[in-house]
C-alpha cells in the first residue's frame, strides 16, 4: 500500500454494512475478506503447509473435544460494530442447535484459532487485541514458520495477561474445559 | 488508522461495486466520501471559506470559459477501476447533453481544482499523483492556509513535470485553451 492511506480518513463500513454487501452480491459468500476496524481486509491465500495442518487440527479437536465442543472451520464472527473476524477455527461450547438461530455468546465461544504463516504479523497483533478487547477467552496461534504454538488467555482491560510458547511435546488445557488435556504436537506439522 | 492496518493488503473496491453500494444505499447519497486506490476515503466537511471560494471559482469560469467549457461542481469522475475522485471543481468537454448517459472520458476532463483547506497533504499528495497517472492536462489546487494557486500541468509518465505556484496579480492559461488568459484573483479569497 502506498503511503497515501498514511493521511487518509477511511470511511469504516459497520458489520451490517459488510453483511448487506454480502447479501446484494458485491462481496461474494466464500471471498477471502475479513472486516477488521471497519476495512475490508484481504485473507492470505490458503496455502499448503496451511491446509494440512487446518486439516490435522480439526480431525484431532473433534476427536479430543467431542462432546465437549463444537468445531468450526473459517467462522465469521463479528465483534461489535466494525469488526467481523474469519479465524481459521473457532472452537465453541457444543450446542450446536442454538446457533441456527443466534450468534455464539462470549461466554459460548471456548477458543479461537488462527494458522500463521504470512499472516503472522496480523495475527499476533491487530487480531489479538481485537479478540482481547471483545474477552475472546483463549487465542490460540500455530506459528508455521517458527513450529510454535502461541497461547493467549486471560483477557484483561483489552489484553491478554497470559501468554506462552509451546512446543512440540507440550501439553496445555483450554480454560474452558480444564480436565481435558491436549497436545501442542496437533497444532504443528510433523516433525522433520 | 493504525500501523498494522497499514501493513495489511487491503481488499479493494472497484468503481462498479462502489456504484452498487450506492445504488443498494450501503452508501449514502449525501455522503462526503470518495473512492481512492480502492479505498473508501472520507472528505472533509465544507467550511466557510471553502464553499465561498467554490462559488467565487465556479462563477469565474463559467464568465471565462463560456462556450468552450462546461463546469461541473463536486463531479465524481472515475478513472481506471479503482479510483473515483470527487474534485470540487471539473472543467469538462461541453459535451453536456451526452454525460446524461455514458460516463466523461479521460480526454473530455480539461482541467480538475481542488481547494484546499483541510485537505492540502491529501490533495498535493495523493491526489496529485492520481491525476498525473490519468494524464489529467491541468490540475489546480488553491491553496487557501498560503493563499496561492498551485498550477500541476505536463502530465508526463504519471508526473505532472511542470508546477507553478501563482500569486494575487498573476495570470495563466490552460494546456488545453493557450489562448485564453485567467487571472489567479477569483482562485483566492479577497485580499484582506
Amino acid at each position: 500500500m502506498s503511503d497515501m492511506a498514511v493521511q487518509l480518513e477511511q470511511r469504516k463500513i459497520t458489520v451490517s454494512e459488510y453483511h448487506r454487501m454480502v447479501d446484494v452480491g458485491i462481496l461474494r459468500e466464500g471471498e477471502l475478506v475479513e472486516l477488521l476496524d471497519g476495512l475490508l481486509v484481504a485473507m492470505s491465500p490458503i496455502g499448503h503447509p496451511h491446509w494440512a495442518v487446518h486439516g490435522q487440527l480439526v480431525a484431532y479437536l473433534n476427536r479430543t473435544l467431542a462432546g465437549h465442543a463444537a468445531i468450526f472451520g473459517q467462522l465469521s464472527i463479528p465483534l461489535g460494530d466494525f469488526d467481523e473476524p474469519q479465524p481459521d477455527i473457532a472452537v465453541l461450547a457444543p450446542e450446536p442447535t442454538n446457533y441456527f438461530s443466534r450468534q455464539a455468546t462470549m461466554e459460548e465461544t471456548f477458543a479461537v484459532i488462527e494458522i500463521a504463516n504470512s499472516s503472522l504479523a496480523k495475527d499476533t497483533g491487530l487480531k489479538r487485541d481485537l479478540y482481547a478487547r471483545f474477552g475472546i477467552v483463549e487465542y490460540l496461534v500455530v506459528d508455521l514458520s517458527n513450529r510454535e504454538l502461541l497461547r493467549y488467555v486471560d483477557p484483561v482491560d483489552g489484553r491478554y495477561e497470559g501468554s506462552q510458547h509451546l512446543k512440540y511435546g507440550d501439553t496445555f488445557s483450554l480454560r474452558a474445559l480444564p480436565d481435558v488435556v491436549l497436545t501442542a504436537n496437533a497444532f504443528l506439522p510433523p516433525r522433520a | 488508522m493504525s500501523d498494522m492496518l497499514l501493513a495489511m493488503e487491503p481488499r479493494k473496491i472497484t468503481v462498479a461495486e462502489y456504484h452498487r453500494m450506492a445504488a443498494e444505499g450501503i452508501l449514502g447519497d449525501d455522503e462526503r466520501i470518495e473512492l481512492l486506490d480502492g479505498l473508501l476515503i472520507s472528505m472533509s466537511p465544507i467550511g466557510r471559506a471553502h464553499w465561498a471560494l467554490h462559488m467565487q471559482i465556479d462563477a469565474y469560469l463559467k464568465i471565462a470559459l463560456v462556450g468552450r467549457a462546461a463546469i461541473g461542481g463536486q463531479t465524481s469522475l472515475a478513472l481506471g477501476d479503482f479510483n473515483e475522485p470527487q474534485p470540487d471543481i471539473a472543467v469538462l468537454a461541453p459535451n453536456v447533453s451526452e454525460y446524461f448517459t455514458r460516463p466523461v472520458g479521460c480526454h473530455e476532463i480539461y482541467a480538475l481544482i481542488e481547494i484546499a483547506d483541510a485537505s492540502l497533504a491529501k490533495d498535493t499528495g495523493p491526489k496529485r499523483d492520481l491525476y498525473a497517472r490519468f494524464a489529467i492536462a491541468d490540475y489546480l489546487v488553491a491553496d487557501v492556509a498560503n493563499v496561492s494557486l498551485i498550477q500541476h500541468s505536463q502530465p508526463v509518465d504519471g508526473r505532472y513535470a511542470r508546477l507553478q505556484r501563482l500569486g494575487y496579480g498573476d495570470a495563466f492559461s490552460l494546456a488545453t485553451f493557450p489562448s485564453v488568459v485567467l487571472d489567479v484573483d477569483p482562485f483566492l479569497p479577497p485580499r484582506a
